[in-house]
């Protein structure tokens, strides 16, 4: 707390300097997003209101020319798109401030740990983490699968003791659900579509920037200190609370996931799921140890986090509602905990090597 | 007569996915159980270049290393007796275990690279064999629950399967192993 409150110092004038961006950029976001909304909204309530309101729009549409509409429309798009340039203007300047700042409490926090804003975690490597699931209808061949992108760049790598990690801010837009099977069933991709666009509005773990995308938050690479050939995935367990012992029958029926591997820890249980290709493999990697370890993250970062274990590297991805690497856009940097907070994930997110004891080394020679 | 047929149909359905699923888990206990074979295999192998790499050094353990290699070689000669057999890894296991904590008294062993390097190895695969263990455990328990269960107790009784034993550790084992050190 300290140490953060003597940088809030040390960056005051850059913190002035963002906030004045901070307020510019978030009015013509916000304002952007609505336009795309109340469009998304119009795909899908238009042919309900024409259907039901036929009648009237026909006497209407007889006694006018319909010039009073198109200038609206005309209107509404020049409109959104002063909103998207002006954002997107003051986007870039305000990012170039918030990486002059993150440089330094990196340089705090951990000497050694380089940023650089415009690498990105690759969609490869997003892939490989095997966290987003990809919907395929032809399995195994590549070519043909969809792909998972990553709008989102800023990026830190280097070593935590003798681990390297890498950790970069991440927006996944995954297309894969769009081309697979699901496209078959009416109105299924289109409702995904939507859901994607208005569940930011409603949800307290999301916020405007949400908008269009799968995962938004921070994704993580670590080596991981034991040699696995297959691959384990632990992932947040919504249905075991809700569906008690009826969730293991669902989840094992595991649609694109491999195997289902039930666990003897209970508090873990609860709280993740996991799929692997190995059962014993799967025990090899998350022994008990590591399984309380992975509880009491989990109870740290109070948020819902993901983990995969695959090629010898440890995947973490964690859901950030302001996106990782990036200051709190719905507070004041000044006058609010903002600052702190953005200093608390990233030091979190340093801390993962420790808090799994990823540098433990002790049995390879 | 039509709805007779259904019903006759969806219940025979039915009893081919109890029977399927019991002999699903069934397997699974089989496999489970063939990877804890692996691991001890592995275990087992490394237990020559071990003793010759330390008899050099720990004179004053020549008692266990010699209990040790005489207990490898029972368990490769009557691999089938299983019940013995696992008392036996146990008993391996937890000799071997000591023997490790016993090299923290003579520093030269300590640091030799080749013992290192196996104590590593012995290390990995006793992780492994814990794994494969409490995989073992939970196809068990799957195929216990399912006997269990109603209606799969009823087709497991037709099929005359019985229930598996869980692996426990045996009390010895639980104890904390005992450290000397030379004077």
């Amino acid at each position: 707390m300290e140490n953060s409150n003597s940088s809030k110092k040390a960056l005051l004038p850059l913190l002035h300097q963002a906030e004045k961006l901070r307020k510019k950029y978030r009015f013509y976001k916000t304002g952007g997003n609505l336009f795309i909304l109340t469009f998304v909204l119009g795909i899908f309530f238009l042919p309900m209101i024409t259907y039901f309101n036929n009648q009237w729009i026909t006497e209407v549409s007889r006694n006018s020319s319909g010039v009073i509409f198109q200038i609206l429309l005309v209107f509404y798009w020049v409109l959104y798109f002063v909103f998207m340039i002006k954002a997107n203007r003051i986007g870039v300047k305000y990012r170039k401030v918030e990486g002059e700042i993150l440089q330094p409490v990196l340089d705090r926090l951990i000497p050694g740990l380089k940023y650089s804003p415009i690498k990105q975690i690759t969609p490869a490597q997003i892939t490989e983490s095997l966290l987003i699931p990809s919907y395929s209808q032809v399995s195994g061949n590549k070519d043909k699968q969809q792909k998972v992108y990553n709008m989102g760049s800023g990026f830190a790598s280097g070593k935590v003791g003798d681990t390297s990690i890498v950790m970069g801010d991440v927006k996944i837009i995954n297309q894969s659900f769009f081309g697979s099977y699901f496209m078959y069933i009416p109105f299924l991709t289109h409702l995904y579509f939507a859901y994607n666009y208005i569940r930011p509005w409603f949800s307290k773990d999301h916020s405007v920037d949400h908008m269009g995308y799968s995962f938004f938050g921070m994704f993580v690479i670590i080596d991981f200190n034991k040699k696995i050939r297959g691959n384990t995935i632990v992932l947040p367990d919504k249905l075991e609370k809700r569906a008690g012992y009826f969730a293991k029958i669902i989840q094992s029926l595991k649609l694109h996931r491999k195997q289902l591997i039930n666990l003897e820890h209970t508090e873990f249980e609860k709280e993740f799921v996991v799929y692997g290709t190995d059962q014993v493999e799967a025990r090899y990697i998350l022994s008990t140890a590591f399984m309380e370890r992975i509880v009491a993250l989990k109870r740290k970062m109070e948020r819902p986090i993901m983990l995969s274990f695959n090629n010898n590297k440890l995947y973490m991805a964690i859901q950030h509602p302001n996106g990782f690497f990036c200051l709190p856009q719905h507070k004041n940097l000044i006058t609010s905990n903002a600052f702190e907070l953005f200093v608390e994930n990233i030091s979190n997110a340093i801390g993962i090597v420790e808090d799994l004891n990823l540098d433990t080394k002790i049995w390879k020679v | 007569m039509t709805y007779a047929i259904i019903i006759f149909g969806a219940l025979l359905l039915f009893a081919i996915f109890l029977f399927n699923n019991l002999i699903s888990k069934k397997n699974k206990v089989h496999e489970a159980y063939s990877s804890i074979d692996v691991m001890l295999k592995k275990r087992t192998d490394l237990i020559p270049r071990l003793v010759n790499t330390v008899k050099g050094y720990m004179e004053h353990e020549r008692a266990t290393l010699t209990e040790i290699t005489q207990l490898r070689e029972k368990i490769i000669s009557e691999k089938g007796r299983t019940n013995d057999r696992f008392k036996w890894e146990s008993q391996l296991g937890m000799l071997l275990g000591n023997l490790q904590i016993r090299a923290e008294a003579y520093p030269e062993l300590k640091s030799s690279e080749n013992f290192l390097m196996l104590q590593a190895s012995l290390n990995e695969v006793e992780e492994q064999l814990s794994a494969a263990r409490r995989a073992y455990n939970a196809a068990v328990n799957a195929h216990n629950n399912a006997l269990e269960m109603f209606p799969s107790n009823i087709m497991g009784k037709m099929m005359g399967y019985s229930q598996k034993t869980l692996f426990t550790i045996e009390a010895e084992e639980k104890k904390a192993p005992e450290v000397y050190f030379q004077q």
